[in-house]
């Protein structure tokens, strides 16, 4: 790294440094100036290592000649971080709507602030980390190139989990712009767009100084992602600040446009963060952990075009029945069922990916999580197109029905395909022989599973009952149970469904365990033993 | 022709339109003759792990 | 084949797979959100919709802070089972002026979009304080702190400025009023001004702006003033006598 560039990025963090100062000394309110203080913290950190690394004798490291992991190492272990954080906030709020008294009725720790922190906790910090690192990975092995712009992705990671703790530092103290998976306010997506935009110059300048002429469709996967989230995330922002000195915007739109372009960013915040950029990982570490190919390449061509091309225009099926035009809504309803094929599409790929290699399954716990992945996607893409149907959602929407969908596809899909890729990320990565136990990816395998379970059936149970008692009537024409009621006989699916999310969390702990101790370049003793026995 | 009969008959014509044009991506995506490069492309993760100089 | 020899020039150049990838996904958005600016049945013609008084915007403010939208919807879909649980199904006109809309997803509790006037303010603070008091099934967490909260509303007038910015009919003598008639509604005095400016007779509304000490506590005015007031007034506004079902431009 040349002189010139560190100095250059110094003074850029140093501009940084001067804005939040100016920040935090008109802030008009706490929170903001709580923020503009973490910000200032953060960019002198930020500073202070780059002055002390910079070599002044102009002698910079070529190492050209490797791949640039350290910074995938550290987005694996955020993302481990993050995840057991996600996984307890979600175990919390669950717990909270199972037993109230432990809302405490204190503002920090109520069930509106906390339940955005679990939200963006998994989906952003843990799906997010996950994302960002293995993309840095595979962009890397399947270009056979080096990361583009040095250390820009090191300022991509730092920046992202700067991003992370200023969202959820201001759920807690109730900054929120109140648009479901996009509550951070308007400094904060600034921020966001920012590291974004560096993100996107790192990878997409890393496949074009490939060493090979294909681009690898795990890539185009990653790529669309990258650049939908933009899209997505710039429109659905669009915000007036009331001060620039103070945390509350007014969203741009109002009413039923509003409504349209927040689900527009919100099933796209499914469809191109939790899914798109999710297929680029199983389109690599599925095939990678099978050591067999792509099952079918030409569908994997045809699946990136029809899949980008559909999920964009299934948002309106979250405002079915409501004030929004009619047509609209029919036509998020047929795009959403017209989904379903380039869903399944997908799904088919990567498992029959295996094919010829179904053996491994009985002997590889990584491979085994790697399937069962996919196999969720396969599920909750068929419940989704079926949630979409107009007289179907009529009776879904509100309920905890749609809550047990989105868990299938978050813990299923996203969590199990990310905690595979972790599995054999991890080892590698680390350069050691295997990792610390297999026995307790087992664990981990079997007790998320039965998690699941537990989550998607009480959910199923308690959405379906919920919404036939809202519409039950007696003889007489009378509505049979009041609200209250209905909240009554959630309770016990509701302690049965926290009950799931703990499973989930206890085997997410199994897995950090595991990483630590493969880490430290342990072996489990009896395992051990059993692999000297084998030999 | 109202708004409302085309906006009922709308969805389901969609529905039909691209399931036919699905079907049909699958028959073309399936048969048989895949080309060599797509063969080779299908092996990209598999191959060695090393950067190329 | 054709189309996969061209296909091919896609997979070798990443400039073409960027601009391409990002035309298919601009599509969708383009055709389904575009169109509700200039179509005209997307906001029905109806009366008495009118901006939020100072206190109602603070108390919505409020409402935003706390998440209250995770488990409260503010739209009554046309069914008959939420019609007569909740009253009339929502209008698109009846959140024009919501810059964040408060649709809500989930019903962990009822929806609120017509809650205004089905109960005391006094029920309302009990039940803000302390849920299971009064519903004893309620899961929802107590705010007891806004209670004790001063409502801040020194920059008030900033807000209603951000708002009119946006398109919301703030005239001038609202901005410059802002902090009185938040008071005057708060404390129930000196109301002649908030009712010239905000009263059903300016708008057609259904009913009258309501401006009384809504927590109970005359002494000062705290955020649960602030709730209250918004949640008294949420569905009240559009009188129903002038909204028609058949026409053209308001059928969906």
């Amino acid at each position: 790294m040349g002189v010139t560039v560190r100095l250059a990025q110094m003074a850029v963090l140093g501009l940084f440094s001067i804005l939040s100062i100016i920040m935090w000394a008109n802030a008009k309110d706490t929170p903001y100036a709580i923020h503009a203080i973490i910000f200032l913290l953060a960019t002198v950190l930020g500073l202070i290592y780059l002055a002390r690394s910079t070599k002044f004798d102009g002698a910079s490291a070529a190492d050209e000649g490797e791949y640039m992991d350290d910074v995938v190492k550290a987005g694996v272990i955020a993302t481990v971080f993050w995840g057991i954080v996600g996984f307890t906030m979600g175990v919390y709020v669950a717990s909270e709507l199972a037993f109230p008294f432990l809302n405490m009725d204190f503002p920090l720790t109520n069930f509106g602030r906390l339940r955005p922190v679990h939200t963006s906790a998994v989906i952003f910090a843990f799906g997010g980390n996950a994302l960002i690192a293995t993309s840095f990975y595979v962009v890397q092995r399947t270009n056979k190139t080096r990361l583009a712009f040095g250390n820009l992705a090191w300022f991509v990671f730092w920046g992202y989990q700067l991003f992370i703790v200023l969202a959820a530092s201001g759920y807690v103290l109730g900054v929120t712009q109140s648009r479901e998976y996009a509550e951070p306010e308007w400094y904060v997506d600034l921020w966001l767009t920012v590291v974004w935009v560096a993100y996107f110059l790192v990878f997409f300048g890393t496949i074009v100084k490939r060493k090979v002429s294909h681009i690898y469709v795990a890539n185009w996967f990653y790529l669309s992602f990258i650049v939908t989230i933009a899209m997505l995330h710039i429109g659905n922002n669009l915000a007036l600040p009331v001060s620039f000195f103070g945390s509350k915007s007014y969203a741009l739109l109002s009413g039923a446009p509003d409504a349209i372009t927040q689900w527009w960013y919100g099933h796209n915040a499914v469809g191109f963060f939790l899914t798109a950029g999710f297929l680029g990982m199983m389109y690599y570490f599925v095939p990678k952990r099978a050591n067999r190919p792509v099952y079918s390449y030409r569908l994997s061509i045809v699946h990136f075009w029809a899949l980008i091309f559909t999920y964009i225009w299934a948002g309106p099926h979250h405002l079915h029945y409501t004030a929004l035009p009619d047509w609209v809504q029919t036509l998020g309803m047929v795009m959403s069922v017209i989904l379903w094929m380039p869903s399944w599409g997908g799904m088919i790929n990567g498992l029959m990916t295996l094919s010829g290699a179904w053996d491994k399954l009985r002997t590889d716990p990584v491979l085994r999580m790697l399937v069962i992945a996919v196999a969720f996607y396969g599920m909750s893409t068929f419940e989704g197109p079926m949630m979409a149907i107009k007289s179907v959602n009529a009776l879904s929407h509100y309920t905890d029905w749609t809550v047990g969908h989105v868990h299938s596809g978050a813990l299923g899909w996203v969590g199990m395909i990310t905690m595979g890729s972790l599995y054999y990320l991890f080892p590698r990565l680390w350069n050691r022989e295997r990792l610390y136990s297999y026995t307790l990816v087992s664990w981990h395998f079997w007790l998320a599973t039965l998690g699941i379970v537990l989550y998607a059936a009480s959910m199923w149970v308690s959405g379906i009952m919920q919404g036939l008692m809202w519409r039950e009537y007696d003889a007489q024409g009378f509505l049979v149970y009041s609200f209250a009621e209905t909240v009554e006989a959630m309770h016990p699916y509701y302690v049965i469904r926290a009950l799931g999310g703990a499973l989930y969390l206890t085997g997410g702990l199994l897995m950090a365990y595991n990483f630590w101790q493969t880490v430290r370049g342990n072996v489990r003793a009896s395992e051990a033993a059993l692999e000297v026995a084998k030999a | 022709m109202t708004y409302e009969t085309v906006a009922n008959y709308a969805g389901t014509i969609a529905t039909v339109l691209f399931g036919v044009f699905f079907v049909g991506m699958l028959i073309f995506v399936f048969r048989p003759g895949s080309t060599k490069i797509y063969e080779e492309l299908a092996r990209t993760p598999l191959d060695d792990d090393e950067i190329k100089d | 084949m054709g189309i996969m020899d061209k296909h091919d020039k896609v997979e070798r150049s990443a400039t073409l797979l960027l601009i391409l990838s990002f035309i298919v996904v601009t599509v969708g958005g383009l055709v389904e959100i575009i169109p509700l600016f200039w179509l005209d049945n997307t906001i029905e013609k109806v009366k008495g919709m009118r901006p939020y008084t100072p206190l109602e915007l603070a108390g919505r403010n409020i409402y935003v802070r706390e998440g209250c939208y995770l488990c409260h919807s503010q739209m009554i879909r046309p069914f008959r089972d939420e019609v007569e649980r909740y009253g009339h199904y929502s209008l698109a006109a009846e959140s024009m002026y919501d810059h964040g809309f408060q649709w809500g997803s989930k019903r962990t509790g009822p929806d609120l979009a017509r809650v205004g006037g089905r109960y005391s303010d006094k029920w309302h603070r009990q039940h803000l304080i302390d849920p299971r008091s009064v519903v004893p099934e309620s899961v929802m967490p107590g705010y007891p702190f806004l209670a004790k909260t001063e409502l801040k509303f020194d920059d008030i007038s900033d807000h209603l400025k951000a708002l009119r910015m946006l398109g919301v009919p703030y005239t001038d003598e609202m901005i410059q009023n802002a902090k009185a008639d938040l008071v005057a509604q708060a404390t129930g005095e000196e109301t002649d001004g908030l009712i010239k400016r905000y009263g059903k007779e300016v708008f057609g509304s259904a009913t009258e702006v309501k401006a009384r000490d809504f927590d109970g506590n005359p002494k000062k005015i705290t955020e649960m003033d602030a709730l209250i007031a918004y949640l008294q007034m949420l569905g009240t506004l559009v009188d129903f006598k002038t909204f028609d079902e058949s026409n053209v431009e308001n059928l969906r």
